[in-house]
């Protein structure tokens, strides 16, 4: 009896020492972007999935089966927040029926919290206005000086659940932002050429991005964002396109061409489809990825023709 | 209206609508007295399933909805071997399923649900000079084929028991009906969307049936319906800032509540005009 307890509590402690023999820590996160800064900072140490697809608009899921299961079995839940999953996080949250990873617990994190929001609407905002978040523009990660910031939250909270691998996660982390920062100048120095370039963007979007790299956004093809366009907004835009020499037209592969179509039938800008998130196009695997891409593809669009 | 019609999309989206309504009124006078109303969504989601799957498999989405359309259609048209469902709840049982498979195989698909999505609402602010002119040829094909085999079209065939070669041809000339249907309504959905082909296909002619019993004034009372509430709509989109899809289903709306009372009122005034003196 005594052998026994001692030789239960003697494997119990090894399996608790040896990260090799633990489990990996099982994450499931909203977006692609996360899960790639995820496994950037984590390691070996997790094992992540994403519940949307990088071609999928973030803003809406349809709650399946798999996406519930997984959320279930999950040991930490990561969202963007800032409202851009308020439309089904909070549906599978409670259907996965877990508490490690209910708002509150060390299991849930939601990365906004120390991100300084852009576009916080000045006025009380209701449905009459389209699809506004009332916190600010929740498309954060797509200027890479958050990238920091999100990869800070994310190893607070992997520490936090894995205390034993505190340290590799932190090297893990400072590492993954000096790689990081030095590519951001490589980014930066590539657009510099075309700073203050005008464009649209299909929906308001690519804020963070524009301001990063010194793109000017002059108009949306959304009036108000998740309203189709009406006739005397399209002309409005036509005239304001012609006006302010638009180039490009931006667009995410999850909106249809149709309209940007005609708009470049009429103004002449191109219609560049470009993915806001890792997985979105075919090799973008990482974060970096993700930068190197939308930098490569604008750069190009951009040197053609003015 | 004439500053509408200087800008370009404007001027195409009406090109658009006029030859939407003027066909589709024409179908509709079949589908109306055919008693087949739910026909035509039921096509146009089958129409949408093919979208769909061809977009799936990476094929060409135009011929893939034509095949499926017409395939199913063809079905469609064939007379109800089970008596005891009544074919209209065939037809809204078509709908409902087609709908959701349609969801079903968007829902495999890494994107392209919003080309989807947009065969309901449609897009005819966008419509391009190519889908313009595809029209025009189909239209004018099927309206080609629907002049020489007027006779055999109409009156609508009813299935007898004066033996079998009649209701073969009957049957047959019946098929001939759903193909041209569905070829229009495949091309239709694509600029126009389920929600105004459906609306462009009953509304006008319901308003005809209010006023008139012979072929020839159903069909120009049913067409002059159609391309005037088309022109309102998109007049009304434009000066009042709505999407343009919608707004042309509520101004066929209106007519048809405006044709009505006037129906009524017409009636009233008449009746009271030939009764003299007091009863």
């Amino acid at each position: 009896m005594m052998i026994k307890a001692i030789v239960s509590v003697f494997i119990g402690g090894l399996l608790f020492v040896n990260p090799a023999w633990a489990a990996p820590l099982q994450v499931v996160t909203t977006t692609e972007d996360l899960a790639a800064i995820v496994r950037e900072v984590g390691g070996p140490f997790v094992e992540v999935e994403s519940q949307t697809r990088g071609t999928q608009d973030p803003h809406f899921l349809e709650a399946r089966p798999s996406l519930i299961l997984k959320a279930s079995r999950a040991d930490l839940f990561i969202e963007i927040g800032l409202g851009l999953e308020v439309g089904w996080t909070p549906a599978v949250l409670v259907a996965a029926r877990n508490p490690a990873i209910q708002p509150g617990a060390l299991g849930y994190l939601d990365v906004s919290r120390d991100i300084k929001p852009l576009e916080i609407p000045s006025a009380p905002v209701d449905r009459s206005q389209g699809d506004v978040h009332p916190l600010g523009n929740p498309h954060y990660w797509l200027d890479p000086e958050n990238g920091t910031i999100i990869s800070q939250e994310i190893a607070r909270s992997l520490m936090s659940l894995l205390p034993d691998q505190s340290q590799a996660i932190d090297r893990n982390q400072k590492e993954f932002v000096e790689r990081f920062n030095a590519a951001i100048v490589l980014w930066k120095t590539r657009m510099k050429p075309y700073e203050g370039a005008k464009v649209i963007t299909y929906h308001n979007s690519w804020t963070y991005f524009a301001r990063r790299f010194g793109l000017d956004v002059v108009g949306y093809v959304e009036p108000k964002p998740g309203v189709a366009p009406s006739p005397a907004h399209l002309n409005q835009l036509i005239a304001l396109m012609k006006q302010e020499k638009a180039k490009l037209i931006i667009m995410e592969p999850y909106f249809s061409r149709s309209i940007p179509d005609l708009l470049s039938r009429e103004t002449g800008a191109k219609v560049l489809v470009l993915p806001p998130s890792v997985g979105g196009a075919e090799g973008i695997k990482t974060y970096f990825d993700l930068f190197d891409y939308l930098t490569d593809q604008l750069t190009t669009a951009l040197s053609k023709g003015s | 209206m004439l500053e509408m019609l200087s800008i370009p999309f404007m001027r195409q989206a009406v090109l658009a609508g006029l030859i939407l309504a003027a066909m589709l009124a024409y179908l509709g006078i079949h589908v109306v007295r055919r008693r087949i109303v739910f026909v035509d969504l039921a096509i146009a989601q089958l129409s949408a399933v093919g979208v769909a799957l061809a977009m799936l498999l990476d094929q060409d989405p135009i011929g893939f909805s034509l095949v499926f359309t017409m395939v199913g259609a063809a079905f469609l048209s064939l007379p109800a071997y089970e008596q005891r469902i009544p074919q209209e709840a065939i037809m809204g049982i078509v709908y409902a399923v087609a709908s959701a498979v349609s969801i079903l195989i968007i829902a495999k698909m890494p994107h392209g649900e919003a080309d989807i999505l947009n065969l309901f609402f449609g897009n005819i602010l966008a419509v391009t000079d190519g889908q313009i002119g595809l029209m025009a040829l189909t239209f004018g094909s099927v309206g080609l084929v629907h002049l020489i085999f007027a006779k055999r079209l109409m009156p609508i065939p009813v299935p007898t028991e004066s033996g079998s070669t009649f209701l073969f041809k009957a049957m047959s000339w019946n098929l001939l009906f759903y193909l041209t249907l569905a070829v229009v309504i495949a091309v239709a959905i694509r600029t126009a969307g389920v929600l105004l082909v459906f609306s462009d296909l009953i509304i006008p002619a319901a308003v005809a049936l209010l006023f008139a019993e012979r072929l020839r004034p159903l069909v120009l009372l049913s067409a002059a319906t159609g391309v005037l509430s088309n022109l309102a709509g998109l007049y009304a989109s434009y000066r009042f800032d709505f999407p343009s899809g919608p707004s042309i289903v509520a101004s066929l709306g209106v007519f048809l509540a405006l044709a009505m009372i006037g129906k009524s009122v017409a009636l009233t005034i008449f009746s009271r005009s030939d009764k003299s003196g007091p009863k």
